[in-house]
């Protein structure tokens, strides 16, 4: 019979006596609410691409930050202050501990900061800003729960901008003189529509005068400048509204012919009822959103739209479709789209086109037909190492149906996309732009489809030289889009600020639906400032077409540019000056 | 008259030396000059006597700027034609040419008098000016110009009289006057689109005529054309061209404002006013009111206390200790008898006090004394109800489920009468746990108080199934009560010689033990709570040693344990019993114990065979209720460890939800099980509290100091303070109780309450929007 030894003995988990004073249990771990225990697995403001710095002395703790503050980035937080101290002569210990309030930056990626500087325009005592952090390790905490990182805004990665090598070099002078920008009379205008060459155009001579003999595809004669595809869903109402304002304003008031693409979320009926309809390019994207209220209001529609764009494909992220996540889906975009509360994810490609021939003669004759052959017709493609195969399958256009090629370059914008898309797919738009200008004039086409590119034209806030300058090498015109909401208070660039027109928090009320954020857009003011810029803009064109002695738009003059970059001169065949 | 030629040895002569040989005529005296250019440059100027002398000159085929920088008192007739920059600069010259003017006639003329009885080139009259110390110059031609006339002229007058031109062609060409911003061209004839900084006016004024017809007869003569002279002087034919005024021109660029445009001729109510409802105000950035993105709510009370959360009896213990915060002590102590009527004897005595072993403030030093406050309310009388409803309850059994229903049951004004098979009241509380761990006066004063209520009872009353369908049948509810009482046990060999636990603690409590421990080895099979309780009894009544052993590791309380291990309790653990034979215990896992007594700690479970068929039972035995202790028949409710083995605190709450669900049932009222959410710590803001390791609370009448108030505000008025925007203002009902309430139309929602607040009372909410959905 064996006994049970003593260390066989187990005893049950117990307090001992030791750890108690006056029979009352101490805490079992140390005080943990004022040392807050840090790990290295937290993440910190260290790892974000900014860093709150707030000043504690200056702070009058009015709140204002953080009221504004539209990603929770920041937050109040209790923080005590002082310690034990002693007077005297002696230790004599006394307690001279405060609790203040103070502004935290909030340590979660999910609320990082995006230095959209809010904080730093609200505060009364310039108390806060965010600052850049260049050591941040912002891609390697973000991906938390297996998700790519997605945001809106522009590319981060794309290293130089070549429009900004190039420079109008040949100026004028004492011969062929400069035209007076101020004083002379300049023809700006771009055609969009199919142009047909001199001997194929239907007319006839009957009693010694030439009258037409046939259809002749419809062509507009518009402003170079185009107001690029931006949707309603993806801009706020009172952003596409503006934008819409200032568009019917430079045109009745001003007469400049500006123009402006739908976007790919449909059009407000009011609008396509409306005598402004003339001045819109209707979009219709894979999404196809919107397009039932389009048809529906054919009836009711008092002026054709200026043009009908196909958007195939975008430049800030080409090969992926058009993404409106659920946040910005709210119930007025739901309406005019068609669908419930979802993030919308439009296909990468149209569902019915397999080919660029297909393309030509399904869609092009569709959309052509929609409006009964009264309206031109154009594309809008990402540029790729493909444009030019697309763009001459385009050029023999047998059926005089496309109205125009619209290409988009790697430093174009969008709403949403994937960082990754975003920052490494994509291609440059100037060399894509010149080979498929020089593949037109070698076939002796040039013209007949207009080129329009688009994809970080006015990224220095310089558009009509970067315009100018895309025109010189071949473009009809150029469309731009980030510049405009860059002018209705948007704050974000190409350096990672803000960008964060995905996530329904646009802190200026441009890229969102939210009526909190939304009603902080001055509608009147942003109109203006477009109008203004565009106003400012005519002249600045005019100040760089006289100098080169162009009186029209110097469509193909590469002769006028010089490029301080060896390769891009050789590239894009124009001279380099050093 | 000097006549000089300008060929000599069928040589031409360079303009220098044809100048140069007017210079030396003019030296000569000589004023006047006929000269047979061949294309010479600047003829007639600029040349001057200085006795002042008009100088003359008959020109015939000169070159380009015949008569530039012509002074006054120079005259210059050109028989036919002249090329371009006729009278460039004139400064006075009155220069006439019979033909034609080439480009650029009259181009930057200040002065003097130009007649052209042609027409004039492009740019004729461009850059003219007019210095107000002198007269303005005149350009007058008798035909048309070229295209681009009249650009940036600042200044003089011109006059195109349209003889012999194309009647459908403008007269100045295309794109006249660009940029023309002073002077007055004066035309005759077909114009056509002028830019916008000139205007065209129709009708020419009393000093417009007589400028044209003091003027006209002059330039017919010079040119010889006074055959024209009725021709020309028709005076509606005349329109003329001025600039517009600097103010004009403002004028003329004020558009409609953006503004007005909207409001004029936009589409109204906006483009999206069919599909989003919006004011069109813009608000800055620092909202208030309805555009804050978030507003602080004043949650009180809505997250229950840890304490609170904690205690199966529901106890406040934070509304306790703010009441005593307030000065209130009789209504703090008061409290808890709404909720418990044995704060002596259970809070205070017999209960391991979950509330304080969640109580947040022992993470910062110690748990607030809950538990011993209990003490304080053991001899307040019980309160008066103040109602008698007339309904009839019976309880039966008097544990502390039984008892806390029945003192419920009377508070509010009902009938009650408790049925006890014993012939004494209290159950466990009163038999089963030691007296020394439990002072007895303590209970039997809390069972007087709830007697007091007027709560009857019937001892010695065994329940039959007949006798509880008449109890059923009389009253409007009834609550089964009767604890568990059957010991369970283990048939291994040897068995039959062991004690219940039950039996020897109620034994050991009477006095009179059912073994004799005294000088004997114990063994306790079973170390939960009741098990230690056998084993500290034992050791009391004189045990050479005790041990406990269990086939887990032990579930007991520490409360219990710490003292049986205190006097020498062992814990084994895992034992599996297999015999108890020859005064030894033998295990499954192996070896055996000396065992002169085996006392069996594992349990009781009800005897509920008496209770009709119907009612459901769980493993044959416990009866089974839902979570507010009804029965299937709604009228009959079961609490306590006839239901489920447990804590006399969760007895106390048991009894007093089905007591009040039981209420609510008879008296037509909805029950909700009141049973809020623990509020998380992370909403409570303990930085405020600094930790007093070194002073360990003694007084529980003075924990009001350390008490967090976790989710019930304290009162502190923190929020007050903080809010910038003094938006949060504290408002005092009339029966005094408080709220906080905050002024939305200031607030910004910044949240600064919210992280104050060390209560956690305050929470940021979305400041949802009301969107009025269109269509």
């Amino acid at each position: 019979m064996a006994t049970i030894k003593a260390d066989e003995i187990k005893l049950a988990p117990q307090n001992n006596g030791n750890d108690k004073v006056n029979g009352l249990r101490v805490p079992s771990a140390p005080s943990t609410h004022i040392i807050k225990p840090t790990f290295v697995r937290d993440s910190h403001a260290m790892d974000f691409p900014w860093k709150i710095k707030w000043n504690a002395e200056t702070c009058i703790r009015c709140g204002s930050c953080v009221a504004t503050c539209t990603f929770g980035a920041i937050k109040p937080q209790l923080q005590r202050k002082g310690q034990a101290l002693s007077t005297g002569h002696l230790p004599s210990p006394i307690e001279a501990t405060e609790v203040i309030m103070a502004i935290k930056q909030v340590n979660d990626p999910k609320y990082y900061c995006r230095g959209c500087e809010m904080c730093e325009k609200v505060c009364p005592t310039d108390s806060i800003k965010p600052v850049p952090n260049e050591q941040h390790r912002f891609p390697l905490v973000a991906r938390h729960g297996g998700s790519p990182i997605k945001r809106g805004g522009r590319g981060h990665h794309i290293p130089i901008r070549v429009l900004d090598y190039i420079k109008v070099g040949r100026i004028s002078q004492m011969t062929d003189p400069s035209l007076d920008a101020a004083r002379h009379t300049f023809d700006l205008l771009t055609p969009l529509g199919r142009g047909l060459p001199a001997d194929e155009l239907p007319f006839k001579v009957e009693n010694g005068k030439l009258v037409p003999g046939g259809s002749i595809p419809p062509m507009r004669w518009i402003y170079p400048v185009i107001i690029g595809d931006m949707s309603v869903g993806a801009l706020s109402w009172r952003m596409w509204e503006a934008l819409a304002l200032a568009v019917a304003y430079l045109n009745e008031e001003c007469k400049m012919p500006v123009r402006m693409s739908s976007g790919e979320g449909g059009m407000p009926s009011r609008l396509l009822k409306s005598e402004f309809l003339k001045y819109f390019i209707i979009q219709i994207a894979s999404g196809h959103f919107g397009w039932n209220r389009i048809i529906k209001a054919m009836p009711e529609m008092v002026t054709d739209p200026a043009a009908i764009l196909i958007k195939i494909g975008q430049g800030a992220k080409p090969g992926d479709g058009g993404l409106l996540p659920a946040e910005k889906v709210a119930s007025h975009i739901q309406a005019i789209r068609g669908v419930p509360k979802a993030d919308l994810m439009s296909p990468p490609n149209h569902q019915g086109l397999y080919s660029i021939e297909e393309s030509v003669q399904k869609m092009f004759l569709s959309m052509n037909a929609a409006f009964k052959f009264r309206v031109p017709v154009a594309i809008k493609v990402a540029a790729s190492s493909t444009s030019v195969a697309v763009f001459n399958n385009l050029v023999r256009d047998p059926y005089q149906i496309v109205g125009g090629y619209f290409l988009d370059g790697i430093q174009g914008g969008t709403g949403a996309a994937h960082e990754v898309s975003m920052d490494h797919t994509g291609h440059p738009i100037l060399s894509k732009l010149r080979d498929c200008y020089l593949a037109a004039v070698d076939q002796g086409k040039q013209g007949q489809i207009p080129l329009f590119v688009g994809g970080g034209f006015g990224d220095t806030g310089d558009l009509a030289a970067d315009a100018f300058k895309a025109i010189c090498l071949g473009a009809n015109g150029v469309f731009s889009a980030k510049i405009w909401l860059q002018l209705a208070g948007c704050v974000g660039n190409e350096k990672g600020r803000c960008n964060a027109c995905n996530t329904g928090y646009c802190p200026v009320g441009i890229c969102t639906q939210d009526h909190r954020l939304v009603a902080r857009l001055d509608v009147d003011a942003v109109a203006q400032n477009i109008v203004d810029y565009f106003l400012a803009l005519d002249q600045e064109l005019k100040k760089l077409m006289a100098p080169i002695g162009n009186s029209t738009l110097p469509i193909g003059r590469s002769d006028a540019l010089v490029s301080m970059s060896k390769s891009a001169a050789e590239r894009l065949q124009i001279a380099y000056a050093c | 008259m000097v006549h000089l030629t300008t060929y000599s040895d069928n040589k031409r002569k360079s303009t220098q030396t044809l100048l140069q040989e007017v210079y030396t005529a003019m030296q000569a005296g000589e004023t006047e000059f006929e000269i047979d250019a061949s294309g010479q440059h600047n003829i007639g100027g600029p040349l001057w006597r200085t006795d002042g002398q008009p100088l003359k000159f008959y020109v015939r085929n000169p070159g380009q700027r015949v008569g530039s920088m012509g002074m006054p008192g120079t005259e210059i007739v050109v028989e036919g034609s002249a090329p371009a920059d006729v009278g460039w600069l004139n400064a006075g010259a009155t220069i006439t040419v019979k033909g034609d003017g080439g480009d650029t006639t009259g181009h930057c003329a200040a002065d003097g008098i130009i007649y052209i009885g042609g027409r004039a080139g492009t740019r004729t009259g461009s850059l003219m000016k007019h210095d107000p110390a002198f007269n303005p110059p005149q350009l007058w031609i008798l035909k048309n110009t070229g295209s681009f006339p009249f650009e940036f002229m600042g200044g003089g007058i011109a006059v195109v009289c349209g003889h012999d031109a194309d009647e459908s062609a403008s007269v100045l060409g295309e794109r006249a006057c660009v940029g023309m911003v002073g002077g007055i061209i004066y035309v005759r004839g077909h114009i056509g689109k002028l830019p916008s900084n000139v205007k065209l006016v129709e009708t020419l004024e009393k000093e417009d005529w007589d400028f044209l017809t003091d003027g006209m007869p002059k330039f017919l003569r010079a040119v010889e054309r006074a055959d024209l002279n009725a021709t020309m002087l028709a005076q509606s034919e005349w329109r003329k061209i001025v600039p517009k005024s600097y103010e004009e021109l403002k004028q003329g660029k004020r558009r409609h404002s953006l503004g007005e445009f909207r409001a004029n001729r936009w589409i109204q109510g906006g483009l999206f006013g069919d599909v989003v409802e919006d004011a069109g105000n813009v608000i800055p950035l620092v909202a208030m009111g309805k555009y804050r993105t978030h507003s602080p709510v004043w949650n009180n009370a809505v997250f229950a206390a840890p304490c609170e959360y904690a205690c199966p009896s529901y106890i406040p213990t934070q509304d306790r200790i703010n009441l005593l915060r307030k000065g209130k002590i009789r209504d703090a102590l008061d409290l808890v008898l709404s909720y418990n009527p044995f704060p002596g004897s259970v809070c205070g005595a017999a209960c391991p006090n979950p509330c304080m072993t969640a109580c947040t403030r022992q993470h910062i030093d110690f748990a607030v004394l809950a538990g011993p406050l209990g003490k304080y309310s053991m001899d307040l009388p019980a309160p008066t109800p103040d109602v008698h409803t007339g309904k009839r309850f019976a309880v039966i059994g008097s544990g502390v489920g039984g008892l806390s229903a029945a003192w419920q049951l009377a508070l509010r004004g009902h009938t009650v009468t408790i049925y006890e098979k014993e012939n004494s009241l209290g159950g466990k509380m009163a038999h089963a746990i030691p007296h020394g761990r439990l002072e007895q006066e303590i209970v039997q004063a809390e069972i007087r108080r709830i007697l007091s209520l007027g709560v009857q009872v019937e001892l010695g009353i065994e329940i039959t199934r007949e006798f509880f369908q008449q109890i059923r049948d009389l009253c409007d509810g009834v609550i089964i009560a009767i604890g568990a009482h059957t010991p369970r046990k283990i048939p291994f060999p040897g068995s039959e010689r062991t004690h219940s636990a039950l039996e020897f603690l109620t034994s050991a409590n009477d006095g009179t033990p059912v073994v004799s421990v005294a000088g004997r080895s114990v063994i306790v099979i079973g170390a939960g709570d009741v098990g230690m309780d056998a084993c500290a009894t034992a050791w009391q009544l004189g045990a050479t040693s005790v041990t406990a052993i269990d086939i887990q590791e032990p579930a007991s309380a520490s409360r219990e344990r710490e003292a049986a291990m205190a006097l020498g309790t062992q814990v084994v653990w895992p034992r599996t019993t297999l015999e108890y034979r020859d005064e030894e215990i033998f295990f499954k896992e192996g070896g055996s114990l000396p065992a002169d007594v085996v006392i069996v700690a594992i349990g009781e479970v009800p005897d509920t065979a008496w209770l009709p068929e119907n009612f459901a039972r769980v493993k044959n035995n416990w009866l089974a209720t839902d979570e507010i202790g009804r029965t299937r028949d709604p009228r009959v409710f079961a609490v306590g460890d006839v239901v489920k083995p447990g804590l006399l605190t969760q007895a106390i709450g048991a009894g007093r939800v089905a007591a009040l669900a039981l209420h609510a049932e008879v008296m037509g009222e909805k029950f909700e099980l009141p049973r809020k959410q623990a509020i998380p710590r992370e909403k409570l803001n303990l930085i405020y509290f600094t930790p007093r390791l070194s002073q360990c609370p003694t007084d529980p009448l003075s924990e009001t100091s350390r008490c967090i108030s976790c989710g019930t505000c304290r009162d502190c008025n923190i929020c007050v303070a903080i809010c910038g925007q003094n938006a949060i203002t504290r408002y005092e009902h009339a029966n005094g109780a408080y709220e906080f309430r905050v002024d939305e139309e200031h607030c910004i929602g910044c949240g600064f309450c919210s992280a104050a607040c060390p209560s956690g009372i305050w929470t940021m909410v979305p400041n949802l929007f009301e969107e009025t959905v269109k269509e």
